[in-house]
């Protein structure tokens, strides 16, 4: 990453190289009925309880204030500036990759790299999978948020949702609970089946013993052959877990899968309908990295496609490179 | 002819339409009977219509208790309901035609099990797994009046594009909380109206609210006095560096298991499992958690408003606002922390008297007090 912008920095970004069309059309069309905050100075998005009239009137602001972090509401209300009237909030998905529980690269708690922005993005791509095929939703935004993913669902089905609903589907496509029924090759059961398979060839001894998984399901699941067994086995529902790991083993197992699951998913911004999140198109600061909508995902790369045209200059000039 | 005959949801438009106008004299009768749990044959459909929104009347009238006594009223008699319902068009036969049903749950759409994509073989493996016949398909928002009144989790459903997959039993049961989630929230939105006729019917309801009323737990009242010198100081309000740890994680588990005392408690404990009445959590053991919550500097919920959820989701209840004995178990009811985790966690909070000396998780402290003070009561008498 690339260390952090300069109130300088910041300026240029918003006077030379923001435009209103970075702001995505899903935001666009109900701008007025956001509530905006600003984060002045680093501090936090204290500045809150705003609404922008029109895309120019942001604009205007953000040249004014040049902020340290813009942030909208994922709900629509009809008095913005008071946060009354709501009417609906988008479900949204967070996942931010130094957070994340298990991690192929070697970064410490809190940093983050192409490798693990990668993991994130395909986490992002599973729950997209996931919302599309079992619960038919159609308008989703990927935006990328500086150091991770937002998942921005914003079909009628999703907006009148509470909390309470909100946290049952987040469950569900998160797979953050153990199923009661494991064999069916659809639905919530292959769903999870699916989650493990992806994690079972990441999960090290010292996980595993963590979750107390007993020592000879340890043995089985971290030699080749036998984590190979159980990885095909699991296609077919998970008989395979209870027959190569005896029933604790395969419980445990669970267990620690349904909880990593759990924890790849920042479970607040879902379930907070009154949650402001980190506009598109804006400057994340703290990593000098633009937060923007993604159109093409698949071959999104933050690292090259997210990047402002300062820290281009700032490196051309050898300023300095940081990681955060 | 059955489906003219009997008034399932009083909130259809059927319902609505036969509920309209003079209130026929026998409706009140009626009225009664389904507060009583009868259901009176022979009632016209116009009639049964009226004697239900009578019953939604008077509950608003006797209150908030009133209310949820009605919900259970509702569900009594939409439960035989069902049953005659079924019955009549032949349940049990093998005759019997499940799609019959379709026409029958007013407001409420059931679709062929091939709206899933469902085929008849994936169909005889649910069956066969789960032990129940998957007959229907439903949109998946049909779900959530269940979902939100914690009678169904989407995660032992099966989902496909867009439609779940149900068993007759269970499309029933989806059916029910969708009726009772619109009846409830009919009556809240009501604007209470005196009457005689509703009077009786509030009278009725008022009093099957308190045979229902719930028995308090048996764990015994909070002894401040004799908690231990981690929490007293957390009582007091700690500084931000701090306040998580020591109100979402410390205070919230030590007041909540000191509370509740719960016997032969497991790591897989639920609240629900130890108290009947939600009012245990969120009258007795939640107030003393926002007050220490407020007491900090800054104030916990100031700033951090989420934390709320996160006190409940300590609890058991997952991230929500309200907490319910439905949802406990939805996340683990977190231990207290011993002592040495606290010591490492918050030192600062570690203030050991004598009686620190000899346990090793606050809990015992409080409780080893307790008893010792008990113990000395009695002797005295």
């Amino acid at each position: 990453m690339f260390g952090e912008a300069s109130p300088e920095e910041r300026r240029r970004f918003y006077t030379e190289e923001w435009r209103p069309s970075d702001v995505p059309e899903f935001i666009l069309r109900t701008l007025s009925q956001r509530e905006f905050g600003f984060d002045r100075t680093g501090g936090g998005p204290s500045d809150r309880y705003n609404r922008m009239a029109s895309v120019e009137q942001l604009q205007g602001v953000l040249r004014r204030l040049a902020p340290y972090g813009v942030y909208s509401s994922v709900s629509l209300y009809s008095v913005p500036e008071r946060r009354e009237g709501w009417l609906g909030a988008e479900l949204v998905f967070d996942v931010d990759a130094k957070d994340l529980p298990v991690r192929g690269c070697s970064c410490a708690r809190g940093e983050v790299c192409g490798t693990c922005l990668e993991e994130a993005k395909q986490h992002v791509l599973g729950i997209a999978e996931v919302l599309r095929d079992d619960f038919a939703l159609e308008e989703m935004h990927f935006v990328y948020s500086g150091r991770g993913y937002h998942l921005r669902v914003t079909d009628r089905e999703v907006m009148e949702l509470g909390s309470r609903e909100r946290a049952e589907i987040l469950d569900y496509v998160a797979a953050g609970v153990v199923p009661e029924l494991t064999e069916l090759g659809f639905g919530y059961p292959a769903h999870f089946r699916r989650r493990m398979q992806l994690l079972l060839p990441r999960l090290s001894e010292e996980m595993l013993r963590d979750a107390k998984v007993p020592k000879k399901a340890r043995e089985v699941l971290l030699s080749r052959e036998g984590r190979e067994r159980v990885l095909r086995g699991l296609k077919g529902g998970t008989g395979v877990l209870t027959e190569m790991l005896k029933k604790r083993g395969a419980e445990r197992l669970m267990e620690l899968v349904r909880r990593i699951n759990a924890e790849m998913v920042d479970a607040k911004v879902t379930v907070d309908v009154k949650r402001i999140l980190r506009l598109p198109g804006s400057l994340h600061s703290k990593v000098s990295m633009k937060c923007m909508l993604v159109r093409k995902i698949e071959s999104f790369d933050p690292l090259s496609q997210a990047v402002p045209r300062f820290v281009s200059e700032r490196e051309s000039k050898g300023i300095y490179k940081q990681e955060i | 002819m059955w489906a003219r005959a009997r008034v399932l949801n009083p909130l259809s438009e059927r319902a609505l339409r036969l509920a309209s106008g003079d209130v026929p004299p026998e409706a009140r009768r009626v009225a009664l009977d389904i507060v009583e749990g009868r259901l009176r044959e022979g009632a016209t459909a116009r009639v049964q219509a009226h004697a239900l929104h009578l019953v939604m009347r008077a509950a608003k009238l006797a209150g908030e208790p009133g209310i949820r006594a009605a919900e259970d009223v509702l569900r009594r008699y939409l439960d035989a309901a069902l049953q005659e319902t079924l019955r009549e068009l032949g349940w049990g036969r093998s005759s019997f035609d499940s799609s019959l049903i379709e026409g029958v749950l007013e407001g409420f759409e059931l679709l062929p099990l091939t709206k899933a994509g469902v085929d008849t073989r994936e169909a005889r493996k649910i069956a066969r797994v789960t032990g129940e016949v998957p007959e229907f398909a439903v949109h998946w928002r049909q779900l959530m009046p269940a979902v939100r009144r914690g009678r169904l989790r989407l995660t032992s459903m099966f989902l496909r594009g867009g439609y779940a997959v149900l068993s007759l039993k269970q499309a029933l049961e989806c059916y029910t909380e969708f009726v009772l989630e619109g009846c409830a929230g009919f009556m809240r939105a009501q604007e209470a109206e005196e009457g005689e006729e509703l009077e009786e019917i509030a009278e009725r309801l008022r009093s099957i609210s308190e045979r229902h009323a719930v028995q308090r737990v048996e764990g015994r009242a909070l002894k401040p006095e004799l908690f231990p010198p981690c929490i007293r100081a957390t009582l007091e309000g700690v500084g931000s560096g701090l306040r998580n740890y020591a109100i979402t994680v410390l205070l919230t588990s030590f007041i909540s298991y000191a509370r509740i005392a719960p016997r032969n408690a497991n790591r897989n404990a639920r609240i629900a499992d130890f108290v009947d009445d939600i009012r245990v959590v969120t009258e007795e053991i939640l107030p003393v958690i926002y007050e220490a919550a407020e007491r900090c500097s800054p104030p916990l919920f100031q700033d951090q408003p989420a934390e709320r959820m996160n006190i409940n989701y300590h609890l058991g209840f997952g991230l929500t606002s309200e907490p319910r004995l439905e949802d406990s178990g939805r996340s683990p009811w977190y231990f207290v922390p011993n002592c040495e985790k606290v010591r490492r966690e918050a030192p600062s909070l570690c203030r050991m008297d004598r009686e620190c000396r000899e346990v090793k998780n606050p809990l015992s402290y409080y409780f080893r007090k307790r008893y010792a003070k008990r113990e000395g009561e009695q002797g005295v008498r």
